[in-house]
């Protein structure tokens, strides 16, 4: 867990002190309950590729990779608020014409608050009110979307994009927990 | 800077002040936790609290959920008469923790009803009667309280349905009635090459059982229930609508409740053998036992065994005839029927 927050925080020193960043802001809800996220982001690699098609016609895109870290947060009422935190890379790809579509692993730490009064008991077996009861969890989070990039056709700095994402949380109890998040948000490029 | 943070630590001390707000009505709908080393059990109490009567459920699985048993007849009948208490024991339904599989014993779920029922005891007073109504593997984990300390002096009454206190006599009684009405069946012509599948099955594992053995006996004994449900009519709960609605209205985490249940797999390894034929004497409290006349997944010879090894005097044991392994199901009217007439006929309030 220290390792994993360790590698988080590693990353998002390293996206502060790059030249290129995006500013994310999503809406990220999990199933029917609200959500949200922010994420800071930083090209590492870019290639525009250029292929030539049987017809003959000529396509370009350009390929990108991108260091990604990740705040987000859902409320599941009555269960539990899932806040958790990510680093990871995206795979995107980009049209001219600023189409682009992405797939994105990460890894990070999730920290769940369980919605409810918690009764726990001490050594003595006396019975108290916990305060903020939840569970430290490792997480992996997959997702892929797609989105279009004002900046290429417009000169504006921003792009908006949606995307779904599977996040598992292990060891939940005594196996995985799944669960769906769905993103919709913006992308703002502040250098 | 200085002002937000007095204001923030203003607010924790705030939110650290506040005193926990318990109201009791005859409409409640109240859900809190009760932690017990690394697990957090959901509890939901629904229904009518200020009759001071609760009926406990212990669900089956192990890892399936106390919410299963609420429908719109026990909205109606149970929870407007009394107090429900829908518990996910731990490792089930919308129970959380983490890396908590070395604790997923019976000693600990027994350890987590006993301080469920003290948190119980607190919110709702300490006058309050508890019945506990135990369902399957939850017949198991009754029994299994039921012959643990004085436990059953914090009940008022045990309602016992299709339980499972001995796992391996369990799984010997379905074996011999999947023979038997397997037979019958195929000299019928009924579903023959069904039951014959099932009838070879049985000569060729006739004792001695592996986990793998003993859960495809439980398989097989649900596949007999739908051979024999088909064409019967049975009051089955067909509540769809109501399934749909409990998961927006309860907030049911889907994924949750079936990844635990997927996960409970490996504790049922462990019950193998589990038993408590030999612990039944200790048991003392006024019982009802119901079981199914269909019921292959818990013989009703199982219920007959446990209702002659209690040592209470006031017991009384129901068969209901159209039921499989599910009377609350199957034969609804009938079962709330003798529950409610349990409950009255105990109760001191």
């Amino acid at each position: 867990m220290k390792k994993l927050l360790l590698f988080i925080t590693v990353l998002a020193f390293f996206c502060t002190k790059a030249n290129a960043q995006d500013l994310k802001l999503s809406y990220n809800s999990s199933i029917i309950y609200p959500g949200a996220k922010i994420g800071y982001e930083v090209p590492i690699f870019s290639k525009d590729i250029e292929k030539v098609k049987r017809s003959g016609k000529k396509k370009s895109f350009t390929r990108e990779r991108l260091l990604s870290v990740n705040a987000a947060i859902y409320h599941h009422e009555n269960y539990h608020d899932n806040l958790y935190v990510t680093a990871g890379i995206s795979f995107r790809k980009t049209k001219p014409g600023g189409f682009f579509c992405e797939f994105s692993p990460e890894l990070g730490v999730s920290r769940t608050f369980i919605n409810g009064t918690t009764y726990a008991f001490d050594e003595k077996n006396a019975m108290k009110i916990e305060k903020s009861n939840g569970y430290f969890y490792p997480l992996l989070s997959v997702g892929g979307g797609f989105g279009y990039d004002f900046s290429k056709t417009k000169d504006l700095p921003f792009a908006t994009f949606t995307k779904l994402n599977m996040i598992a949380l292990y060891p939940y109890n005594s196996g995985f927990y799944f669960r769906p998040t769905f993103e919709l948000g913006i992308s703002y490029k502040i250098k | 800077m200085k002002q937000i943070i007095t204001l923030l630590i203003a607010l924790l001390f705030l939110s650290a002040c506040q005193k926990e707000v318990i109201e009791i009505t005859n409409n409640v709908n109240d859900h809190f936790y009760v932690k017990n080393g690394l697990n957090s059990s959901m509890v939901r109490v629904r229904g009518n609290a200020a009759s001071k009567i609760f009926l406990l459920y212990i669900h089956g699985g192990p890892g399936g959920d106390g919410l299963s048993y609420r429908n719109s007849y026990v909205e109606n009948n149970i929870e407007n008469n009394y107090a429900a208490v829908y518990y996910d024991q731990r490792n089930s339904g919308a129970s959380q923790g983490a890396n908590n599989l070395d604790e997923l014993n019976l000693e600990n779920m027994v350890d987590d009803i006993e301080k469920m029922i003290t948190v119980l005891k607190h919110r709702y007073g300490s006058d309050i009667e508890i019945y506990m109504l135990a369902h399957s593997f939850g017949g198991l984990l009754s029994s299994a309280f039921m012959t643990t300390n004085n436990n059953q002096q914090l009940l008022k009454g045990w309602i016992y349905v299709d339980g499972a206190h001995d796992y391996a006599m369990n799984d010997s009684l379905t074996r011999s009635r999947l023979l038997v009405a397997g037979n019958e069946q195929i000299a019928l012509g009924k579903k023959v090459e069904k039951w014959q599948e099932i009838v070879d099955y049985c000569n060729a594992h006739p004792n001695n059982f592996s986990f793998k053995e003993s859960m495809k006996y439980n398989s097989m004994a649900w596949k007999a229930i739908s051979y024999l449900k088909e064409g019967s009519s049975t009051n089955e709960n067909s509540d769809d609508e109501s399934a749909i609605e409990a998961i927006v209205e309860d907030k049911i985490p889907i994924t949750a409740y079936t990844l635990n249940m997927q996960a409970n797999l490996e504790f049922a390894k462990e019950l193998i053998h589990a038993s408590y034929s030999d612990e039944l004497y200790k048991v003392t409290l006024p019982t009802l036992v119901i079981y199914g006349k269909n019921d292959f997944v818990c013989p009703l010879e199982l219920g007959e065994a446990l209702f002659s090894s209690i040592s209470s005097t006031d017991k009384e044991f129901v068969l209901s005839d159209i039921s499989g392994h599910s009377p609350m199901d199957d034969d609804m009217v009938n079962f709330y029927n003798h529950v409610i007439r349990f409950i009255e006929t105990h109760t001191e309030l």
